[in-house]
């Protein structure tokens, strides 16, 4: 497996500038390079961050809180349990995930293809359309408009009013890949184009067959394939794209094996979308589309053994780099949690342990480690990485550790405190107990993860002041708005 | 120019983006829709009705989604688990023909609502809804209190939407249940008509009457000495909220629910009676089943536990732990059979509760809520005289004020000769 360096790794090398990292000094700056249009990424950045700090404090926070004080704000509609948790999720994954996913790809794009954005222009209105579209439906939800649709639950004119944002998305990409003069196609770039296609294609059939066209079972099986692809076909693609761009310009090193990335890829795209009906095991599903769904997610298993095989070799004899290299330290924590998440996901898909964990806080502390583990990790190292190449200052170190560490401790808390929550209330259900036995019982485990958020929350909040103290200085380094645009 | 680069790009879109998206759809996503299509489509046209929900009920169901009770309330009965236990038989697809979209659910926080409808009042999901406290100490439900007028027992029209739709829930699959026999209804006296599973694939079984014939024909179960602490628990979380803390019906939903909830404090009873009760529920008022009301599904054990507990503090109100109870008197007071008493029960309360006040009346069955069994169940002599005087709100109890107060008091007195508890050793009454 030694082809690697001749399959489009060598190039990345050469191309991305690799600026030594933060150093204690701070008023230094990066070269922004040309062919990225920093002032763009830092607005989806910021947006990013702002999101990320709302979902927390807006919406997991206060779910949290709830469990114990069940009454807390209950009394205002748009502060009811239900509502919060909506835009808990929503906001995950559309305010946080898709506005730092528009900051990678306009980050990455750009320096695989070796062109700059076809429309700026396009992408910036893209922006602040999209986040308007995000604003509106928050407080369409926080209102009671509410499509029904599990992680869908924006009103329809919401979804449609975003397809456009995911259209200009799909038109700066497939003019990017025209236009480039590069012989080779990158894994993250596979990945991305994927990507493209999946995030259009899901969000319409999520947004428009359960609530319209697809009645009842017929919907659940489809709304079921909607939730597992919002994660496996739109965080992950992204998310693994990262993986692979960032850590041969962090190690300075090309990849292990370029084959074996590519078939984590292609067993990605084949066995992911087929896995969705494992969300509705045992519900009025046809039995053979959940033994499909029990196989293909079994399969997963090879998927994210190619990402973590490749980026262990690939990080073998350097691993003390982790150190002192903050991104790659976010980076590989991701993969970590990408490793556990991945081998977990497979083994609690099977029917035999269905009876104990489904319904189960078990089920949410995978899904938090998939989403605030895996991608929202990755993503961290590619704000951290970006950050002095897109026009901002060195970043904190000490700031930087802190954190990186509250985030990491806290999260870590969370995941395992949720899984022993899970359990229990498996086996108390299991076991015929009254229903007040499983949340009586809990009350100590609710009370502990709503701590671990907090914990969680002090890091991201740590970030942010981060990124605002190295904010680029007006007139200083930097892409200035009005030339970006 | 040769661009390898878009033409791969393109590849990856069409193939991994597109083909497997739309592949893993067909599979995993339409087959199984035209399959169930299908299988639906012979629901038989009464059933179908049923699932059909009228203007309210729909804006209930909206209300449902939009305030996330679908995210900590799911809708579907698994085969699996305890599932068929708690809830019931498995659901079927049919059962969801006409959703847009579906509100299975993905986790269980409270207890699943698929066969929600009709396990309990209106009343009751009134106070639930309006305070969830009030009526399960223990519940972490938030109040939707600004559904409400100005309280639990003046809904608005949301809080009317929301109890209409509930109530629909599970109700076509009750009645196709009811019409291929697999659930029978029954009439119990002093409880009422109930509905109880027949058999169900050979596995699903009635563990609790099972565990009532057992009771009748054999020895008591164990008594284990946590049971005294096991029924006192129990009780805190699931049956005070409505009885009160010390058995005289005044805990927080007390108040709003018609009838208002038994005061223990003011009957002896017979365990056994208890058990059926708490195994059934009063149909036709807030007192559902303990078993199949899936907030509180208790086992056989916990069922005695109460029982036992209930009937070991009842009719006197110093046993119970807190004071300020009813002062228990008229336990002493005159027994035995008064020709007068005797004549007047024949006139005026045999039709219902049964010449030999076995709640069996030719009346009876026709009654919601059930005449009392005042052989599981004895008042306190004032208790007796004081609801033969002024009637029970809400039940077909009427007032006997118009009669003079020696005849109801002799009435009273008669009533309490009824009381049989069960004798545990010959298990006959």
């Amino acid at each position: 497996m030694a082809e690697s360096s001749s399959s489009g790794v060598g190039h990345e090398l050469r191309r991305v500038a690799t600026p030594p990292m933060q150093s204690k000094g701070g008023a230094r700056h990066c070269e922004s390079d040309s062919l990225v249009d920093s002032a763009l990424v830092r607005a989806h950045i910021y947006a990013s961050v702002f999101w990320l700090l709302y979902l927390i404090v807006g919406g997991g926070l206060l779910v949290a809180l709830k469990f114990t004080w069940p009454d807390f704000l209950s009394h205002t509609p748009a502060f009811g349990w239900g509502r919060l948790r909506y835009v808990h999720t929503q906001t995950v994954a559309y305010g946080w995930f898709i506005n730092v996913f528009f900051a990678a790809t306009y980050y990455m794009v750009p320096k695989l293809t070796n062109v700059r954005l076809a429309s700026g222009r396009a992408a910036w209105f893209c922006f602040f359309y999209y986040n308007t579209c995000i604003v509106i439906g928050t407080i369409a939800l926080l209102s009671g408009q509410n499509l029904g649709v599990e992680w869908m639950e924006y009103p329809s004119y919401v979804n449609i009013m975003i397809i456009p944002a995911f259209v200009v998305l799909a038109y700066n990409f497939f003019l990017a890949y025209a236009r480039s003069r590069e012989r080779n196609l990158y894994v993250s770039s596979w990945y991305l184009m994927a990507f493209v296609a999946w995030a259009l294609l899901n969000w319409i059939m999520g947004g428009l067959v359960p609530a319209y066209v697809a009645p009842g079972i017929a919907g659940a099986a489809i709304g079921g394939l909607f939730i597992h692809d919002l994660v496996g076909l739109i965080v992950t693609p992204v998310a693994t794209a990262t993986i692979y761009y960032l850590l041969p310009v962090l190690t300075r090193r090309p990849i292990y094996s370029h084959s074996l990335s590519l078939l984590g890829f292609w067993s990605l795209a084949f066995f992911y979308p087929l896995a969705g009906v494992h969300h509705y095991y045992y519900s009025p599903i046809p039995m053979w589309a959940q033994y499909i769904a029990q196989g293909t997610s079994v399969m997963l298993l090879f998927t994210v053994y190619t990402v973590v095989y490749n980026v262990y070799k690939t990080m073998q004899g350097r691993w003390t780099e982790v150190a002192d290299n903050i991104p790659l330290r976010w980076l590989l924590a991701g993969v970590v949690f990408y490793l556990m998440v991945c081998t977990q996901g497979p083994l609690q898909s099977l029917l035999l342990e269905q009876p104990l964990i489904h319904f189960s806080d078990w089920v949410i502390g995978h899904s938090h480690m998939a989403l605030l583990g895996f991608g929202s990790f990755v993503m961290m190292a590619f704000i951290h990485f970006a950050w002095p190449r897109i026009g901002g200052r060195a970043l904190n170190r000490t700031l930087c550790e802190w954190s990186f560490w509250l985030t990491f401790v806290g999260s870590t808390w969370m995941f395992i405190d949720l899984w022993i929550g899970g359990l229990m209330e498996g086996y108390y259900w299991g076991y015929g107990y009254p229903w007040y036995v499983s949340i009586v019982a809990l009350k100590g485990v609710w009370m502990i993860r709503t701590l671990s958020g907090v914990v969680v929350l002090a890091g991201f909040l740590l970030i942010a002041v981060n990124l605002w103290r190295s904010r680029p200085l007006s007139g200083a380094a930097g892409t200035p708005l009005a030339q970006a645009a | 120019m040769k661009r390898p680069n878009i033409e791969r790009a393109l590849v990856v879109f069409f193939v991994a983006g597109v083909g497997f998206f739309i592949f893993a759809f067909v599979v995993t996503g339409a087959l199984p829709w035209f399959r169930e299509q299908a299988r639906i489509s012979g629901t038989p046209p009464a059933e179908r009705k049923l699932l059909t929900l009228n203007a309210e009920q729909m804006r209930g169901r909206q209300l449902y989604m939009a305030n996330g009770c679908d995210y900590c309330h799911s809708q579907f009965v698994r085969p699996v688990g305890d599932d068929p236990l708690r809830y019931g038989v498995p659901s079927e697809a049919w059962e969801y023909a006409d959703q847009y979209p579906h509100l299975l659910g993905t986790r269980r926080i409270g207890p699943d609502l698929t066969r929600e409808g009709g396990v309990h009042t209106d009343d009751w999901q009134y106070v639930h809804l309006y305070d969830a406290r009030m009526i399960v100490p223990w519940s972490i439900m938030p109040g939707f209190s600004w559904m409400f007028r100005t309280g639990p027992s003046k809904p608005g029209p949301k809080a009317k939407a929301i109890v209409a739709y509930l109530q629909t829930l599970g109700r076509a699959r009750r009645r196709e249940l009811l019409r291929s026999g697999e659930l029978k209804r029954r009439f119990i006296p002093g409880i009422g008509t109930v509905e109880i599973y027949a058999y169900h694939g050979g596995k699903l079984r009635d563990p609790g009457y099972d565990r009532l014939v057992y009771f009748k024909n054999g020895p008591q179960p164990l008594r284990t000495v946590d049971m005294d602490d096991r029924g006192r628990m129990i009780y805190r979380y699931s049956c005070s909220g409505c009885h009160g803390a010390s058995g005289n019906a005044d805990g927080a939903a007390a108040n709003y629910l018609v009838p208002t909830p038994v005061r223990l404090s003011e009957f002896r009873f017979d365990p056994s009676f208890l058990y059926k009760v708490l195994y059934y529920g009063r149909p036709g008022t807030a007192m559902a089943s303990m078993v199949h009301s899936f907030d509180s599904f208790l086992s056989p054990k916990d069922l005695w536990a109460v029982s036992d507990y209930v009937a070991s503090h009842g009719g006197a109100a110093d046993k119970w732990t807190s004071p300020g109870g009813s002062d228990g008197a008229g336990f002493a007071g005159p027994a035995g059979v008064s020709p007068l008493g005797k004549a007047a029960y024949a006139t005026n309360c045999a039709a219902c509760h049964g010449i030999d006040g076995g709640g069996d009346g030719p009346a009876a069955r026709a009654l919601v809520p059930a005449p009392i069994d005042f052989r599981g169940m004895q008042p306190s002599a004032a208790w007796a005289y004081h609801a033969i005087t002024e009637g029970r709100k809400g039940t077909a109890m009427a007032s006997f004020r118009h009669l003079p107060e020696a005849t109801r008091r002799a009435m009273a007195a008669y009533i309490r000769t009824f009381f049989k508890p069960m004798n545990a050793a010959s298990g006959s009454r």
